[in-house]
């Protein structure tokens, strides 16, 4: 270890984004080794990696000393650094001034903000793109001279330092010559910083990349960001005596800069924001009233044991504090019900009848027996999360009411941080290296979702990646530069739906700045924001909520009387319709796994949806739990209990422990434990800790039992039922809260198809299927999908006559402005009466009316479409492959019309639908000649048989499995509906693996499998 | 003005101190001061070794630029100033 007679001052982590290429565990790490006392952050305009900074100093037992680099006004760079809390404010102060006053991406403090806010700060001048540096490279010294009295001004003598890096550039002795010059002049004292980008020069490519990367280039261009040499890296003590032996005093100032400065984030400090009460009351008070009230309104009046929870459950909310965040979440709760947003309560605050009983959910958790202590007790440690979904077309309407309620000042978005996976590492790294885009894209889209430093591993185990090309020297070059990026932070994101509100001033425990969609976020991601002591509210949007609305709207428009909030639980078709296995489209019901269950499990009651929303999860199914339920719930298996005690928990799951709430009910009735207890024994099992704290738990359990009467082989044996349960647990709450939409979402497909598939159609992206398949699945309700009309369709999907039409915005390129004026003057004129009409009156770029054209939206005018296209004097469509016979010929009017097949396929290149017959039916004369048997053929085929099927991969995917053998799950969609496929590693490694290369279209051999359903148990697969 | 040569050249030095003299064309020079030094990286993902520049006058008052490969330590003549 060497003599620690210096620290690093000035150091970027990867937070300073593409500019820090060591992550700063490495950094401190590193620090720590060369027994330095202390380290600095100093990322460019930002503290995203505080908190993780100063975690990972206290682990490795340094002063973490938090700072940044910041642009001034100008664009020069000044490196500050907080000597405690009320800097560190100061800090947060000028940066998110720097942010929110200027256009976004281009943050700069002002002259008179770093003024306002210098006080706690020290001050180094800064790297070669500082002022003084820069003024003296430009041999502008009188300028530098008096550009350092004004920081001295700023600042203070005693806080104002010189920067002198060797950074082995030229003119960078003299320039350090000059700089302490200057120092000398005024009176002011050096320091020694490395200007730290990466831990170690042989990081110094990964840098070079990262620079690439940020300034769209590629290794082969120049440009003035990218760096010389490889010298800002995080020298060791001895390396910064010999660069700065002529400077000795600057290497001392460092350590004195260090002792001068305090850990400045506040880890204790309470944050939680006070709700703004009506004069005169209490919190408390009011919370009990609001639930009193709601209690009267949801069970119709109270009685003892309805009083007993909520008192209990208030009791405890109130010890801990929370009980403005439960008012928080009911006052958004109720003003987007009086809004008429939709909105239901998600996860674990489903277990609380206060919450039920404030409109916050939708549960009845004294109904069902809910345990509140999953969701919160005395004994547990953080904060209570209150997710609430609501409608994804208004959910932004609620999270502007919420920031307007508790001021700009004390509310902010929380962010996030796009990084680094494998398959962006690959094109972003492999871009800059110069790689072909066309391979990147190959190569990209053959890796699964995996982290970048795992593509070595990914290389041997998946068989698509096995192709030589991609074993290239060059290419596992590459490999080894994305391995080195892993995780690391692009960009600053904004969170799907984490709003941060606090009690003091946002601005002095975070910068806060502008995200893409006008919103202000903080600088901190949710665990950070968690750490530093802020309540995270989340106010989530769900498109089904939106789809829910909308084909309600839909519904009331023939039957004014519909209810979606009383749509009966028990309605018989609707069952039906799930144990047909026929839920393409339903809310949390629809993938083949799920709708494999269905076809076995027999719904006949809400009971039955709530335990189909928690089983078809990857523990569930890791743990071979899925099978033994549906024996049971089949009758096909004896329902037995290890312990009379279990039986009032376990029944309603027939003795299969499928819920989180069983877990903390069996600890607490059968061991005795506190509610805390059995708590930490349910998040040691499903967060599947170390195997040395579940054996400590598990003693613990079973001494405990057997204190409270049970047998001491039925107490292991009770234990050892759970510690198989470790993993794959669900929380009842949450399941119960998505089953009650799953059903009615189930009703609405049953009892209203035009109504409910043009509602999803129209609030896509959503759930598990392209919409093309929702639109076969739609077509096999009997209800017609109708192309794009111009005189017809508008903004989204509607219901006609029983069918769905297309809506204009599908066309591609009619949106905005084009769109609303097509819309807009039908409105006022009347249908468009030609072709000539609609040209008149609306202005139309050429592409998109050829488009317009081909997805047959001037059909009922002009039923030629080729014919009409001939009409278009500027014929880019010439160029665009739809004439590939008559090139650079004029097209004549009265040419014979686009074949069918010609139509369909151009309006599926149009649309990204299709409107007319499936393509698959176009093959369907050679699919037959294979033998291959359609989707409808296969459901009167005996179990076991040898067959093939054929048709559009749907969904290939690989559900992590218990023995780690890979299963792929997918389907085949053709003219009459889905196949549903599994393949076993075998099949995969032989031919199966085409799935996940780009393979669309293929025909499979495999043997039918009849378990309540059919299956495919594919055997071989081949491209068609 | 300067010319590039970029073309190996004899350099007198001992082992980590500066260059004494160096021989180009049949001539020798000998080095009177270092008036910068430097270190670029060059072309890393072309194989490219880093280089330690460094522009130095000699004793007649001429300038150059030399480098030392830092993967063969071989010397060469980057640049002449006229």
């Amino acid at each position: 270890m060497s003599n620690s007679n210096f620290v690093h001052l000035h150091v970027h982590s990867p937070f300073s984004f593409l500019d820090g290429a060591s992550s700063i565990e490495d950094l401190v790490g590193a620090a720590a080794g060369y027994g330095m006392p202390a380290l600095a952050l100093t990322d460019h305009n930002n503290v995203s990696g505080a908190v993780r900074f100063h975690r990972a100093c206290v682990a490795a037992g340094i002063k973490p000393l938090q700072g940044a680099e910041v642009t001034l006004e100008g664009g020069v760079h000044l490196t500050l650094l907080a000597d405690g809390p009320d800097g560190y404010a100061n800090l947060c102060g000028l940066l998110s001034r720097a942010h929110l006053d200027f256009p976004r991406g281009e943050p700069q403090v002002t002259r008179s903000v770093l003024a306002a806010h210098s006080a706690d700060l020290l001050a180094l001048s800064g790297c070669r793109r500082g002022e003084i540096p820069a003024l003296l490279l430009g041999r502008r010294f009188a300028e530098a001279e008096e550009a350092a009295r004004r920081y001295v001004e700023v600042f203070g003598r005693d806080r104002f330092f010189i920067e002198l890096i060797q950074g082995l550039l030229p003119g960078g002795s003299a320039l350090n010559r000059a700089l302490a010059e200057l120092a000398g002049r005024l009176d002011l004292d050096v320091v020694a910083t490395n200007n730290v980008h990466y831990r170690a020069g042989t990081d110094f490519p990964v840098h070079d990349l990262l620079t690439c990367i940020r300034n769209g280039l590629a290794v082969e261009e120049v440009h003035p960001d990218r760096r010389l040499n490889a010298e800002l890296y995080l020298k060791s003590p001895d390396e910064m005596s010999r660069l700065f032996a002529a400077y000795p005093g600057a290497l001392a100032r460092t350590l004195e800069v260090a002792e001068r400065c305090r850990p400045a984030l506040d880890f204790e400090r309470c944050r939680l924001p006070r709700y703004p009460l009506p004069s005169g009351e209490k919190a408390a008070a009011l919370l009990r009233r609001l639930v009193y009230r709601g209690a009267r309104e949801r069970y119709g009046g109270l009685g003892r044991k309805i009083e007993e929870r909520l008192d209990r459950e208030l009791h405890v909310i109130c010890s801990l504090g929370y009980e403005d965040y439960f008012l928080i979440a009911w006052d958004a709760a109720n003003w987007a019900s009086r809004q008429g947003i939709r909105h239901a309560g998600r996860g674990s605050a489903a277990d609380s009848a206060v919450a039920y009983c404030l409109g916050i959910t939708e549960v009845d958790a004294l109904g069902r027996g809910l345990l509140f202590e999953r969701f919160l007790s005395l004994e547990r440690a953080g904060a209570p999360d209150i997710d609430i979904d609501f409608d994804a077309s208004r959910r932004d309407e609620v999270s502007a009411y919420v920031c307007s309620r508790y001021g700009p000042e004390h509310t902010a978005w929380v962010a996030t941080y796009s990084t680094f996976r494998a398959r962006s590492a690959v094109r972003e790294i492999g871009k800059a290296l110069g790689f072909p885009t066309g391979n990147l894209d190959r190569l990209a889209k053959r890796f699964p979702h995996i982290a970048a430093d795992d593509i070595g591993q990914a290389l041997e185990f998946y068989p698509e990646l096995r192709h030589p090309d991609f074993r290239r020297p060059e290419y596992l070059r590459l490999y080894r530069y994305c391995a080195a990026v892993a995780g690391f932070p692009r960009f600053l994101g904004t969170h799907l739906g984490g709003i941060v509100i606090s009690r003091q001033s946002l601005a002095e425990i975070s910068p806060l700045q502008q995200a893409a969609k006008g919103v202000t976020t903080v600088q901190f991601d949710k665990d950070d924001v968690e750490d530093l002591g802020l309540l995270k509210f989340d106010i989530l949007s769900l498109r089904t909520l939106g789809a829910v609305d909308e084909a309600v709207r839909s519904i009331r428009r023939r039957d004014p009387a519909f209810s979606y909030d009383r749509i009966p639980d028990n309605d018989t078709e609707t069952y039906g319709l799930l144990r047909s296995a026929e839920t393409v489209g339903i809310f949390q019901l629809e993938s083949p796994a799920q709708r494999s269950l269905q076809s076995r499990l027999g719904a006949d009651n809400m009971e039955d949806v709530v335990a189909s929303v928690a089983l078809i999860r990857p523990g569930p199914v890791q743990g071979s739990m899925v099978e033994p339920y549906i024996n049971r719930r089949q009758g096909r298996e004896t329902v037995t209990y290890l312990h009379p005690k279990l039986k009032s928990i376990l029944e309603k799951t027939y003795g299969v422990v499928l819920f989180q709430e069983q877990v903390i009910a069996i600890a607490t009735v059968v061991a005795g434990f506190t509610p805390g207890e059995a708590d930490r024994l349910r998040r040691v099992m499903s967060k599947q800790r170390s195997m040395r704290e579940m054996q400590a738990i598990g003693e613990e359990f079973v001494a405990k039992a057997v204190a409270n009467g049970v047998e001491l082989g039925t107490a292991r044996r009770i234990f050892d039922s759970l510690k198989g349960y470790a993993g794959y647990g669900f929380c009842e709450a949450h399941a119960a809260a998505f089953a009650t939409t799953a059903y009615r979402t189930a009703y609405l497909a049953r009892h209203h198809p035009a109504e409910y598939f043009a509602a999803i159609l129209s609030n896509q992206p959503m759930g598990y299927y392209h919409p093309d398949t929702i639109c076969n699945v739609a077509r096999s309700r009997g209800v017609e999908i109708r192309p794009p009309d111009i005189n017809i369709s508008g903004a989204g999907f509607e219901v006609e006559d029983g069918g769905i039409r297309v809506p204009l915005s599908r066309v591609r390129g009619m949106t905005g402005p084009i769109l609303q004026d097509t819309l807009r003057s039908r409105e006022d004129g009347g249908s468009f009466r030609s072709f000539a009409d609609f040209r008149e009156r609306v202005r139309v770029p050429v592409d998109i009316l050829v488009n317009l054209i081909l997805c047959g939206a001037f059909d009922s005018l002009h039923p030629n479409r080729r014919a009409l296209l001939g009409r278009l004097r500027e014929a880019p469509f010439l160029k665009d492959g739809l004439f590939p016979n008559h090139r650079g010929k004029a097209v004549e009017e009265g040419w014979p019309d686009f074949s069918p097949e010609e139509k369909r396929a151009y309006a599926y290149r149009v649309l990204g639908l299709n409107v007319g017959p499936h393509p698959v039916a176009s093959l369907r004369e050679t699919l037959t000649a294979y033998g291959c048997l359609s989707s409808v053929e296969l459901k009167n085929v005996p179990d076991g048989r040898e067959i093939q099927v054929a048709g559009i991969v749907i969904r290939p995917h690989r559900p992590p499995t218990r023995s780690g053998r890979t299963v792929v799950f997918f389907s085949l969609e053709d003219e009459f509906g889905l196949t549903d496929l599994t393949m076993f590693e075998d099949c995969y490694r032989r031919s199966g693996w085409i799935l996940f290369a780009g393979a669309s279209l293929v025909r499979v051999r495999g043997t039918v499998q009849r378990r309540g359903g059919v299956a495919v148990i594919a055997n071989q697969v081949n491209t068609l | 003005m300067a010319r590039i040569i970029d073309r190996p050249v004899e350099v007198t030095a001992e082992e980590g101190k500066r260059p004494e003299r160096f021989c180009w064309r049949g001539r020798c020079y000998r080095v009177s001061r270092v008036l910068d030094f430097w270190k670029e990286v060059g072309r890393w993902w072309a194989g490219e070794h880093e280089k330690g520049f460094l522009r130095v006058e000699t004793a007649t008052g001429g300038v150059f630029e030399i480098y030392r490969d830092c993967a063969s330590q071989r010397w060469y003549l980057y640049k002449v100033y006229d």
